[in-house]
């Protein structure tokens, strides 16, 4: 049996205490704690749906160890749909241009998309192709979730939305 | 059943404690990309892990005097990024371009993917072309060993347990570069890399090169062989290279029945990134894509 950890971190702005596995992924001990827009795909960091924002950065929460992000601060899409109006309006424009149809890569989608916005990401297709290169869909064929990142990146070029 | 402890270091002087009390108890995490998935599979089990993540000291890129200092914790997604990097080791830049997918490499660090020491290690080649100098600690001391005779065999390097990586130097050097061939972009181990240094007198003709390839044996490798076949070619003539076709091939010792090619695949394919490395590190030439 693995030793129990007590971690304190930031969890969508609030703050939590969780009592992890040594060895846990960050995506198990949210997924535990009912954060459950953080999906468990491929747990191998090979399909990117448990992308979380750590410490403002994209990252797959199940390549993290959990235990380490002691004092860090985790922001995933569902948080960020409430407190972040980049990602609400990107969560918006996903709905806009139809970008999700069985919906299990949206939330990682979301969260690799939005970190490109809010590190000045450009309306350049090519460029949001790579950024979300990690993140499996076996849906849409990804053009309308570039499609989506694309048009939001474009609202902010013209001054419309903040990043 | 899974059966790990945990403890957290929050200096180098620390992290070189806990290793020094647990020996190959130890498991070190920091960006954990290989840690996670090697835990999941049950390959490691019943260990203590060391999380260094949080060792600032351990992290970020300079000079330091004529040398280039690259911290062991030091993310991909920060080699990538760097001018300093991009304009001193362009191999390693261009590595970095096309290292896993831009996600896993805010996680990824170069310590760990030397630790790994896998044969595709996409960062490998481009330090042995640099002949990077890997820096350790432990609590009976610091040592610096040269890169090129490191590994030891798959996954296994002369980096004892007790000791630490702290960081990378090597001289600057513009004329390398990397090529790898995957199945996909993104999130492609390696069929097989190439990385090489490489300079050019007025003529074009090959003064001086290293080669290094990844993917083609059960280490990453110097191939000494194809290096002494690229002296003297005129690094624009098409067949001037057929010498090192054939050199390179004493080089190399693909893995029979691996997933991702056959050994006559990577024996055609390796000559060919060869000649692209070469020909873009005589450039002296990055560029922004890196796919061959």
């Amino acid at each position: 049996m693995s030793e129990k950890v007590k971690i304190r971190l930031k969890v969508n702005g609030e703050d939590v205490t969780y009592e992890v596995d040594a060895h846990m992924s960050l995506m198990r001990a949210l997924r535990e704690h009912y954060v459950w827009d953080v999906k468990c795909g491929c747990e191998v960091g090979e399909c990117g749906t448990c992308t979380v924002l750590l410490d403002g950065q994209a990252v797959k929460s199940c390549l993290t160890l959990a235990a380490a992000c002691d004092g860090h601060e985790v922001w995933t899409n569902k948080g960020l749909g409430y407190r972040d109006p980049l990602t609400a309006r990107l969560q918006e424009a996903f709905v806009e241009c139809g970008s999700v149809q069985c919906g299990f890569c949206t939330p990682g989608m979301i969260v690799a998309g939005a970190a490109y916005l809010k590190h000045g990401g450009k309306a350049d297709r090519a460029a949001i192709k790579n950024i979300i290169s990690g993140n499996l869909c076996r849906c849409t064929g990804y053009v309308k979730i570039v499609d989506a990142i694309y048009l939001v990146a474009k609202e902010i070029e013209e001054g419309r939305l903040t990043a | 059943m899974k059966n790990f402890a945990f403890v957290n270091a929050r200096s180098l002087e620390e992290a070189v404690g806990h290793l020094a009390a647990l020996g190959p108890q130890a498991y070190v995490v920091a960006g954990a990309t290989n840690v996670m998935v090697d835990i999941r599979d049950g390959k490691r089990n019943d260990k203590t892990l060391v999380n260094i993540r949080g060792i600032d000291a351990l992290r970020g890129i300079r000079m330091e005097g004529a040398l280039v200092w690259v911290g062991a914790l030091t993310t991909i997604a920060e080699i990538g990024a760097s001018e300093l990097i991009k304009g001193h080791a362009p191999a390693l830049y261009m590595a970095a371009q096309v290292f896993a997918d831009p996600t896993t490499r805010n996680s990824a660090t170069i310590g760990g993917n030397l630790i790994k020491a896998s044969a595709g290690g996409d960062t490998l080649p481009p330090l042995m072309v640099m002949e990077a100098d890997v820096h350790v600690k432990s609590a009976r001391g610091e040592r610096a060993l040269p890169i090129c005779d490191i590994f030891t065999g798959l996954g296994k390097t002369r980096v004892e347990p007790d000791e630490l990586v702290t960081h990378f130097t090597f001289a600057p050097q513009p004329h390398t570069a990397f090529m790898k061939m995957g199945q996909r972009k993104s999130m492609a181990i390696s069929v097989c890399t190439a990385a090489a240094y490489a300079t050019v007198d007025g003529e074009g003709r090959v003064t001086d090169c290293r080669i290094a390839l990844g993917a083609v044996a059960s280490t990453p490798v110097r191939a000494s062989a194809a290096e002494k076949a690229l002296l003297g070619i005129k690094v624009d003539d098409e067949g001037a290279y057929e010498a090192m076709y054939g050199a390179v091939q004493g080089d190399i010792n693909p893995r029979p029945h691996s997933v991702r090619a056959s050994v006559e695949y990577r024996r055609q394919i390796v000559p060919v990134l060869v000649k692209r490395a070469v020909r873009r590190a005589a450039l002296g030439d990055c560029g922004p894509r890196v796919q061959p």
